[in-house]
């Protein structure tokens, strides 16, 4: 014996209970409560059928039950119904048409009931209006009450359009009424029940509906299986309706959720409450709070739109998509192959249906999804033939993976066109810029061309021997000075030499201090040599002995011993220095060569400094010269200091000279050269001063040259740059 | 044919060998290479060498190791001192002992002191200011005394403006330390002083730099002659 | 660790008192050079054996030098690190003149007048390019009164410091402006640099002789 089917978990129950004894979800939806006794009741598909279906001019007791409740309440009508037919509200339903309980009003709608208010909305509000004993069996064998069937109806928000109710199949079996057996006749045709003419109201909206199609019906496919003969047997339009239901139910699963009005399925009662057309229908979905059925779309072929006409203005979609003709050539029931765009009629969506549907993309997205395919389908329950529908409870449905939803960016090529060049442009900021070469070539090309002019400059008048500068007439006071001193030197006079330039000045050193050395040497001194440098002794040796140093000096042919000593080096800087100066024979003992210094011939009668008949110091650093300045002024009494010192540390010495601390003072090549020029030697020679002077006078004005014109021009150029940059700061 | 004497022999090498890396280290102008860096880092190898060589035969054979060995028993006594601080300081190289080198640089540092102060007062400082103030001594100017007035003028300016600038004290106020306006003028006064005292030593180095490059290029040439 | 800090405690102690000890010893030799009858004084002598102590110290100090770059350079061909290649070059010329000036002190001076001397000259000679590069490019970097004066300053001295080719002696440049300029101006200016670096070595000396300043205890 054949239970109520849970609409969640799709297993038989009692008919007498009211909820689900293995999910405890209710059997019957709330807004159908007179329905709760007959859960199986069938979709609420519309006003129940209450007239028996042999009264061939008379109205089933269903369909006169809505005239009725529609005559008793005269109230307005709803304007779907009045806009599709065209009456006044209020108008009288035809004798033809039920009595509005629920059911058709006195215009013949279907929207008048008990209290004249909208019959759907009281099928989807009132569902305690509904008499309990109603089913849509009795309303079927022409009771005067609502079927259950119907009631359950009432949970529907679906568009009132309804379907052409044209007679149908009355001859099909006493118990199917006229209106039904012409379910799936023809749109357009109003009367196609044989017997039986449909009410204007219901052929006005069958002709306002006209052709359209792919309206799917919240639950019904727009067939209807053909009529059924018997009572007790599921007419085949009602099989291919069911199955086209559960076609349509997976294929709107894949949309998204709408909420389905669904009612149990109409179940084949032996008492014979449910019409056979709805018996072979299983329930979609509990219906709620009266939202409309899943729709499902037939064959997966998107609803043509029809016109979002405000949900009372329209026929219920499945109305107007059932046609007894299309029954024959329905598949069997149970077919719940998915349809294809070839074997269904597409259904169209109702308004309200279509105004949830989710956006189209993510739709899309979803359908694109290929863990689609991993997720279950439900097989029974209200939902069956769905997939990825949330389970009935916890542990009660079948757990399954959460549906893996693709991470793969949806963008159109536009988009995807503009995030390239986004990409573009944000890559060429972070890549690193190579350095622009262009400036560090210009400054090697100016460290090139200033190479090749001096070393021309110099080179030229070397190779050449040509004079282009004339002898230096200068004469500084204190080179005179020195020229002076030396000159009045004593013959054989001891001379301290002290050597503290480096061997990178020693060309200028040795060329400035080689015509005063020559000039002394000249005198026949005895020169003790000394040095704070660990290189001086070398260097002092070089420019006594090396021709190519000095070959006037060289050319004095001292040896060492005899004319000359050398002390070495004296280490420890002012220490040194001032050792010395107390002590020289203790600071010095000893020569370079390792003898006894002060034994000697050149040191004979030397005990201090100050028997120094003078001091040379011939330094190349303004702190070595300041040094035996000031650690040697203290001791040496009236023994005139003289210094050769390079160009460099003239500013820094000078004030020495003028403080009358030194006596003497040749300073550079020049100081050199002036030198030669007071001091020509018998036989006229000239050092290595005269032989660089040219090149170093040449030298000295390319030089000049080259920094004028650069400095003057890097000058402009500075200046243009910082007018440009604040001209852009601005 | 003239002989080829050993010395020759010699002087050619050494010469050559002197005239390969002069070309060495002026190829730095076309631009840094290997070449350069090669004759650099032999210089400084050997002129670290000659610099240690020179130490050993003219500081610490003579003056520690001498008395050492040969000396007096009063030399040898006074020698210990300075062989225990030299040892001492030589544990400088590493830091972590160079804390028993400090008694030895405390004595470098006291006796350098000394030196340099008793050096500064009595050979730069009296010195230098009686100089200044005799920059306006005109006797003995004769009929030059209008121009070295000028001159002690000006050298007596710059002297005090010179010193003034590196006067660094100044006056907490409001928007931080601030010098008073009469020192912040002499003290500009003073900067053009040492701009030209610059300049001056700038032209210095130039022409040292100059003479360098005109006599080693003069020694190329010389010695590409001589072969 | 209590031991370590003890040891450098009575080191920094012992250093202070060894600094300020001998420079006055030696600071005093300034005042007390000679006795009454013209021989030196007991603190003379010690004084020329603090000095000579100095110069000692001073001859282990180039050693330290010396052995402080061979130890860069060691270590850094131990790493094998970028221009460990010069620094081998480095330390095989170190080590050869070395050993070559023990030996034969007195064929050392080869060395250096073949080596040393021609090097050193030719660094000083690319100076030359250097310098010119410098004072063009001065102007562009900082164009203000002072780098002004100090271009133009040099450029007379310049003009002064030799004749011009084929033109000789500018007339006043030579005679006038270039003594003017190097003799009272600059001279002026060094003359402040002088006394400024004398008070300084004065307040150095002295603050270090009072054991104000004490540079040769190090971190602690």
């Amino acid at each position: 014996m054949a239970g109520v089917l849970c609409p969640m978990c799709g297993k038989s129950n009692p008919t007498e209970l009211e909820n689900c004894q293995f999910c405890d979800a209710r059997l019957t939806p709330l807004s159908a409560s007179t329905a709760d006794a007959s859960p199986d009741q069938g979709l609420p598909l519309g006003p129940a059928p209450t007239t028996s279906s042999d009264s061939s001019g008379d109205l089933p007791d269903w369909l006169s039950g809505l005239g009725k409740a529609a005559s008793e309440d005269e109230e307005e009508v709803p304007d779907w119904l009045a806009s599709l037919s065209g009456e006044e509200a209020g108008t009288s339903v035809p004798a033809s048409a039920p009595a509005p309980e629920p059911g058709l009003n006195a215009t013949g709608s279907l929207s008048a009931g008990p209290g004249g208010k909208d019959w759907m909305a009281r099928l989807g509000s009132e569902p305690q209006s509904a008499t309990p004993e109603t089913t849509p069996q009795s309303g079927l064998q022409g009771k005067g009450e609502s079927p259950d069937w119907l009631n359950q109806l009432k949970e529907k928000a679906i568009d009132s359009e309804l379907a052409p109710l044209g007679d149908e199949g009355k001859a099909a079996g006493a118990d199917i009424p006229d209106w039904l057996s012409n379910f799936g006749s023809t749109p357009g045709t109003p009367e196609a029940a044989t017997g039986e003419s449909l009410p204007e109201w219901l052929s006005d909206l069958e002709a306002k509906t006209g052709t359209e199609s792919a309206a799917s019906a919240p639950i019904f496919s727009s067939e209807l299986p053909p009529s059924s003969s018997a009572r007790d047997e599921t007419p085949s339009w009602l099989s291919q309706f069911q199955a086209d239901v559960n076609a349509a139910e997976e294929q709107e699963a894949k949309q998204e959720q709408f909420d389905a009005a669904t009612q149990p399925p109409a179940k084949e009662n032996g008492t014979g409450t449910l019409p056979d057309w709805l018996a072979g229908i299983k329930p979609a979905s509990t219906p709620s709070d009266g939202t409309p059925a899943l729709i499902a779309t037939d064959g997966g072929t998107a609803p043509e739109e029809k016109d979002d006409a405000a949900f009372s203005m329209e026929i219920p979609d499945w109305l107007s998509k059932l046609k007894p003709e299309q029954a024959a050539e329905n598949t069997p029931e149970g077919d719940t192959e998915p349809s294809t765009p070839e074997n269904l009629e597409a259904s169209e969506l109702p308004s309200w249906v279509k105004a949830m549907r989710p956006v189209e993309s993510v739709v899309d997205g979803a359908k694109a999804t290929p863990q689609e395919n991993a997720q279950v389908t439900e097989q029974s329950g209200p939902l069956a033939g769905l997939s990825g529908v949330l389970p009935v409870g916890p542990g009660m449905g079948s757990l399954r993976k959460p549906p893996v939803y693709s991470t793969i960016l949806q963008v159109t090529d536009g988009q995807q066109r503009y995030a390239d060049a986004l990409e573009r442009l944000i890559s060429s900021e972070t890549q690193p810029q190579t350095a622009k070469r262009a400036h560090l070539a210009s400054n090697q090309l100016w460290r090139w061309v200033i190479s090749g002019l001096l070393i021309l400059a110099v080179v030229l008048p070397l190779i050449t021997g040509i004079s282009v500068t004339q002898a230096s007439k200068l004469q500084p006071p204190e080179m005179v000075n020195a020229f002076t001193l030396i000159g009045n030197l004593p013959t054989n006079a001891p001379v301290l030499v002290v050597f503290d330039y480096d061997p990178a000045l020693s060309a200028e050193l040795e060329t400035a201090a080689a015509p005063l050395m020559d000039h002394l040497m000249l005198q026949g001194p005895r020169l003790t040599l000394i040095s704070t440098s660990p290189t001086g002794p070398a260097l002092a040796e070089r420019l006594l002995h090396d021709t190519s140093a000095s070959p006037l000096v060289a050319g004095h042919n001292y040896q060492a011993g005899q004319q000359y000593v050398n002390l070495g080096y004296l280490a420890g800087g002012p220490s040194g220095v001032l050792y010395f100066a107390i002590s020289p024979a203790k600071a010095a003992p000893f020569t370079l060569d390792g003898q006894q210094a002060w034994q000697l011939p050149p040191l004979q009668g030397i005990q201090k400094l100050s028997d120094f008949a003078a001091v040379i110091v011939l330094t190349d650093n303004a702190d070595s010269g300041r040094v035996w300045i000031e650690q040697a002024g203290s001791t040496i009494g009236n023994t005139p200091i003289l210094m050769v010192i390079s160009a460099q540390v003239e500013p820094l010495i000078l004030p020495y000279y003028d403080s009358g601390q030194i006596k003497g003072l040749v300073t550079g090549l020049a100081g050199g050269e002036a030198y030669g020029q007071t001091f020509v030697r018998p036989d006229a020679q000239t050092g290595l001063a005269q032989r660089y002077w040219n090149s170093f006078s040449v030298g000295i004005l390319v030089a000049e040259l080259l920094v004028l014109v650069g400095a003057l021009w890097s000058a402009f150029t500075g200046w243009r740059a910082r007018r440009d940059k604040s001209g852009e700061g601005v | 044919m003239p002989a080829i004497s050993s010395a020759n022999v010699v002087d050619l090498i050494t010469g050559g060998i002197s005239f390969l890396l002069t070309l060495m280290v002026l190829s730095y102008l076309i631009g840094d290479n290997p070449v350069f860096l090669v004759a650099v880092y032999i210089f400084i190898g050997v002129a670290a060498g000659y610099a240690a060589a020179v130490a050993w035969h003219q500081v610490l054979d003579p003056r520690l190791i001498g008395p050492l060995l040969s000396g007096s028993l009063a030399e040898r006594l006074l020698t210990i001192v300075p062989l225990v601080l030299g040892l001492l300081l030589l544990f400088k190289l590493s830091p972590r002992t160079s804390h028993l080198g400090t008694l030895s640089m405390a004595f470098l540092v006291g006796v350098g002191a000394a030196v340099a102060v008793g050096g500064a007062v009595m050979g730069t400082l009296f010195p230098q200011t009686r100089a200044s103030m005799n920059a306006l001594d005109l006797s003995g100017a004769g009929q030059y005394w209008l121009e070295r007035l000028s001159e002690g003028v000006v050298m007596l300016v710059g002297t005090v403006t010179t010193l003034v600038y590196f006067h660094f004290g100044a006056k907490a106020t409001a928007s931080g330390p601030q010098r008073s306006k009469l020192v912040s003028v002499l003290s500009w006064v003073g900067q053009v002083f040492i701009a030209i005292t610059f300049g001056v030593l700038f032209a210095g180095v130039f022409v040292a730099a100059m003479t360098a490059l005109i006599e080693r290029l003069n020694f190329i040439i010389t010695f590409l002659s001589s072969l | 660790m209590k031991r370590t800090s003890l040891l450098s405690s009575v080191i920094a102690i012992a250093s202070t008192a060894i600094a300020i000890a001998s420079g006055v010893l030696v600071l005093a030799g300034y005042f007390f050079a000679q006795k009454a009858d013209g021989q030196a004084s007991l603190l003379t002598n010690i004084r020329l054996t603090l000095l000579n102590w100095a110069i000692i110290l001073a001859g282990f100090a180039i050693f330290i030098g010396i052995l402080s770059l061979f130890q860069v350079h060691f270590k850094k061909i131990q790493n094998k690190q970028k221009g460990s290649v010069y620094s081998l070059l480095l330390i095989i010329s170190l080590v050869a003149t070395f050993l070559f000036g023990l030996v034969k002190p007195g064929q050392a001076e080869k060395v250096f007048t073949t080596i040393q001397l021609p090097v050193e000259a030719s660094l000083m000679a690319l100076l030359t390019v250097t310098l010119t590069y410098a004072s063009i490019r001065l102007l562009r970097r900082r164009f203000n009164l002072l780098s002004v004066i100090f271009l133009v300053t040099a450029l007379l001295i310049l003009l002064g410091t030799a004749p011009l080719p084929f033109l000789g002696d500018l007339p006043g440049l030579s005679d006038w402006v270039r003594p003017f300029l190097a003799h009272v101006m600059a001279g002026a200016g060094a003359r402040g640099i002088l006394l400024g670096m004398a008070l300084g070595t004065l307040t150095t000396g002295l603050r270090i002789l009072f054991g104000a300043d004490r540079p040769y205890v190090g971190n602690k």
